[in-house]
């Protein structure tokens, strides 16, 4: 089981951080490849977020990338509830970019966070997250 | 967004929840492509016919699962 150790010089104020890397979802990425094309990718900071259930990333990313919404889901936030739009896209983490974990992800406007990702509850249903506050460390077990 | 294939879905959730619950039914338009037991199967269909272009992959499910954020978020 890969282990992504961290430490950062205040957790409680930067919260678990982890560098990941968003590919077009797998038959998008495969039809590529099969054409002779190198499928996009990149390479983001996304925020461990274990109060949000789904994951979700920054619009601009969702653009870079050209993500197409496949579905339309109701969303929860403090404001209230509404229908939003969801990607299917890849998500790897750097060490482990050949195993590419087909997701489904929120877009929303990010531009004012240091990270441009939320990892949520959907992808933390197959970790194990350790987080240590006394050193301001964290580990994601994958 | 998808207000013509949700329409269509709607009318058609019945059927598709007696045959096929928890499957993942594939529209574009007025055109109901098929049904699939996995997401990535009936993405992968969906991409095959109609190319990387905007179409519904809707889980047939009672009700849709709520997405719950303990922050407030900004949508487009």
């Amino acid at each position: 089981m890969p282990v992504f150790p961290n430490r950062v010089p205040n957790l409680q104020q930067i919260g678990p951080i982890v560098e990941v890397v968003i590919f077009p979802s797998q038959p998008i990425y495969i039809k590529m490849r099969n054409e002779g094309q190198n499928p996009p990718s990149k390479k983001v900071i996304a925020l461990i977020d274990t109060g949000a259930s789904g994951s979700c990333i920054n619009d601009p990313i969702a653009k870079e990338l050209g993500l197409i919404a496949r579905d339309v889901v109701p969303v929860q936030t403090p404001s209230g509830t509404s229908q939003q739009p969801i990607y299917d896209l890849g998500f790897s983490l750097p060490s482990l970019t050949a195993n590419i974990i087909p997701i489904q992800a929120l877009g929303s406007d990010l531009e004012k966070q240091p990270y441009d990702a939320l990892i949520g509850r959907d992808i933390l249903s197959f970790c194990t997250l350790i987080y240590n506050g006394w050193d301001n460390s964290y580990q994601l077990h994958i | 967004m998808f207000e013509k294939e949700l329409e269509i879905f709607k009318k058609i959730k019945a059927d598709l929840l007696s045959q096929y619950s928890g499957g993942f039914v594939v529209i574009k338009g007025d055109e109901v492509l098929g049904v699939w037991q996995s997401r990535l199967d009936a993405l992968k269909s969906g991409i095959d016919k109609y190319g990387d272009v905007p179409f519904l992959v809707k889980n047939i499910n009672e009700s849709d699962i709520v997405i719950n954020f303990s922050r407030n978020l900004i949508f487009a």
